[in-house]
């Protein structure tokens, strides 16, 4: 089922008044038959890989529990931190079992959906084979409740949480359908307890939640929509059509615009629907364009996810005993003059392996890979050279807080973004060259200005309306930096005021949005494939 | 303790008020390269193991919570 069919307008609204209908103890069963039921519209064969996963993760989530419980009891009466450590460390291998056994299964089953067929197809064409590959379809949402499941039970493996007793309950915290379609990826203790309570009805939560899914389906529809067939012209086209120079230039910098249109507009109506509940999933975005650089852009971009491999890869890479290692080294050889270094060194590699498992995460080929490694080196150079930039600006005299600086900072760190998508939008490193050739070995600006920009999928008209929507969202984000609460705003307003904008935000949905483009428009978002 | 720990913070930023700030983590003033390098200095300095299991924001949101975290652990 589409989020944008009606169906789904009638699901959520019938589902809306049973959940508010029922007794509040019973919303939380109302939510995990209407996941499933969700679930189910799109096919049977999803179904069995996040039962697989509830169980797994149900079963040795108790297990990890017991040893927790026997750790607590052996622990009564012992005093001073080694004492205690000793008495963790004779449980440590049963747990590390566990949570591996965990992590494993359910890796296993998101490797093979996203990689079996990938190296079938290498293996062949390295070693002239004949595999047949899989037979697969991707179940809805596998990478993103395997992450949330992989999470709790690194969770309760680190005693940070309980291990939940009610099997139906842990089935409700990983198939919760709205953060089904692209996330966000919640962690447990955020969410299952929103979940399981009950909640009252509120009309303000209820228009908050309806304003927030308006803003998502006009982010997707009008403009993201709108821009894809701007970009699908131009990068789908390129080769063929001799698009190059200050085209593919603006398609790319477009892209940027079309990808944070539709992940964020997605995001925003689950959140919203969700809000309507009464339940506040994590936010995934805080105006990404605005980072001043590439670490703060993935503070600020796919939060979530940020969070996930920053807590369960990141942080235990940069711990492990060998990172450790190789600090001390660095300053036993190189003295207190590499102290920056020995301190960044570890947490730099631990950004490479990070942000290529992020690479990895988003495609297959080796160009997402060489996406990853490109990422982390900007990232690990801000740290890395921290100490550079800072004496550097000090000599030109360049105060931190300088306006100047700020929005080079900011046009930087966008360029940087939009350049690297040069690598993922190509099908290989080669592509990426070619393009790259394309896109600046022809500078040509009469392209700007001759209509050339209005034969591309768009008309005139059509290619000013893509234009104000993404004025529009670099508004509303401009707002949102400086702490202003929009829905806040609009709900303080005259019911008049209030009820002119609902029906133009309506109007607008209706009159421009983009309709019936297929499989690559209004039926799915760029982040659902992940 | 805490007069070291506050010495150890402000080596690896000396751009933050440790003594006031309450959101080193959630107001994102502590970056992810900062925290391990924090940890990697107290770790030395105090001889002991804080692992990724306790980098979590609410051990490092305060000046007090490290020294609370540091005190737990020594």
């Amino acid at each position: 089922m589409s989020l944008f069919s009606l169906e789904f307008i009638a699901f959520a609204g019938v589902l809306t008044l049973v959940y508010f209908l029922v007794p509040k103890k019973c919303q939380w069963v109302v939510l995990l038959v209407a996941s499933f039921g969700f679930y189910l519209t799109g096919g049977l064969e999803g179904i069995y890989f996040i039962l697989i996963t509830c169980a797994t993760i149900y079963v040795l989530g108790l297990l990890l529990q017991r040893q927790n419980d026997a750790i607590t009891q052996a622990l009564e009466g012992v005093k001073g931190a080694k004492a205690k450590k000793e008495v963790r460390a004779r449980f440590a291998g049963r747990k590390k079992l566990l949570v591996w056994i965990a992590v494993l299964v359910n890796l296993g089953i998101l490797c093979f959906h996203k990689f079996a067929n990938p190296f079938i197809e290498t293996w062949n064409d390295l070693f002239g084979a004949g595999f047949n590959s899989f037979d697969l379809i991707v179940p809805l949402g596998l990478s993103y409740y395997t992450f949330k499941s992989i999470g709790y039970v690194i969770d309760v493996y680190r005693g940070r949480e309980d291990a939940e007793r009610n099997p139906l309950k842990l089935a409700l915290y990983v198939s919760f359908f709205p953060a089904l379609f692209q996330g966000p990826i919640d962690r447990y203790e955020h969410l299952a307890h929103q979940l399981f309570e009950g909640h009252a009805f509120s009309y303000e939560r209820c228009c908050f939640g309806a304003q927030r899914m308006l803003w998502g389906y006009i982010k997707k529809m009008v403009i993201a929509d709108r821009i894809a067939l701007f970009t699908g012209e131009v990068l789908g086209n390129y080769a063929t059509e001799g698009y190059a120079g200050f085209l593919l230039i603006v398609a790319v910098v477009l892209y940027s615009f079309q990808l944070y249109a539709d992940f964020s507009g997605g995001i925003d109506i689950v959140c919203g629907l969700s809000e309507i509940f009464g339940i506040s999933l994590t936010e995934n975005f805080r105006q990404p364009f605005f980072a001043k650089s590439v670490s703060e852009y993935w503070q600020r971009w796919h939060i979530s996810l940020g969070n996930w491999m920053r807590t369960y890869v990141f942080y235990p890479l940069s711990l492990s005993p060998r990172m450790t290692k190789l600090g001390k080294w660095v300053r036993s050889h190189f003295g207190e003059k590499a102290k920056h270094t020995s301190r960044v060194l570890a947490p730099a590699i631990a950004s490479f392996v990070t942000f290529i498992l992020v690479g990895i995460w988003h495609g297959t080929g080796w160009q997402y890979v060489w996406w990853g490694f490109f990422l982390a080196i900007f990232v690990s150079t801000d740290t890395l050279f921290e100490e550079v930039y800072r004496s550097t600006r000090a000599k030109l005299h360049i105060s931190d807080d300088a306006i100047g600086l700020r929005i080079f900072q900011v046009v930087r760190t966008f360029a940087i973004i939009t350049a690297l998508r040069f690598v993922t939008l190509a099908g290989d490193m080669q592509e990426t060259a070619t393009m790259l050739g394309l896109a600046f070995g022809r500078l040509d600006p009469t392209v700007l200005t001759d209509g050339t920009l209005f034969t591309l999928g768009l008309d005139e008209a059509e290619f000013w309306v893509m234009l104000i929507g993404i004025a529009a969202i670099i508004v509303v984000d401009v707002l949102h930096e400086r702490g202003v609460h929009i829905r806040l705003a609009i709900a303080r307003q005259n019911i008049v005021v209030r009820w002119t904008i609902y029906y133009a935000a309506i109007f607008i949905l209706a009159i421009f949005g983009v309709y019936g483009l297929g499989a690559e428009g209004t039926t799915g978002f760029i982040y659902q494939n992940y | 303790m805490e007069d070291r720990v506050l010495e150890i913070l402000q080596s690896v930023r000396d751009d933050v008020d440790f003594a006031d700030e309450t959101a080193l983590i959630d107001d994102g003033i502590l970056d992810s390269f900062d925290i391990i390098s924090i940890v990697a200095e107290l770790n030395d300095e105090f001889d002991i193991e804080i692992t990724a299991d306790e980098l979590e924001p609410e051990n490092f949101n305060t000046l007090d919570a490290i020294v609370e975290l540091v005190s737990s652990l020594s």
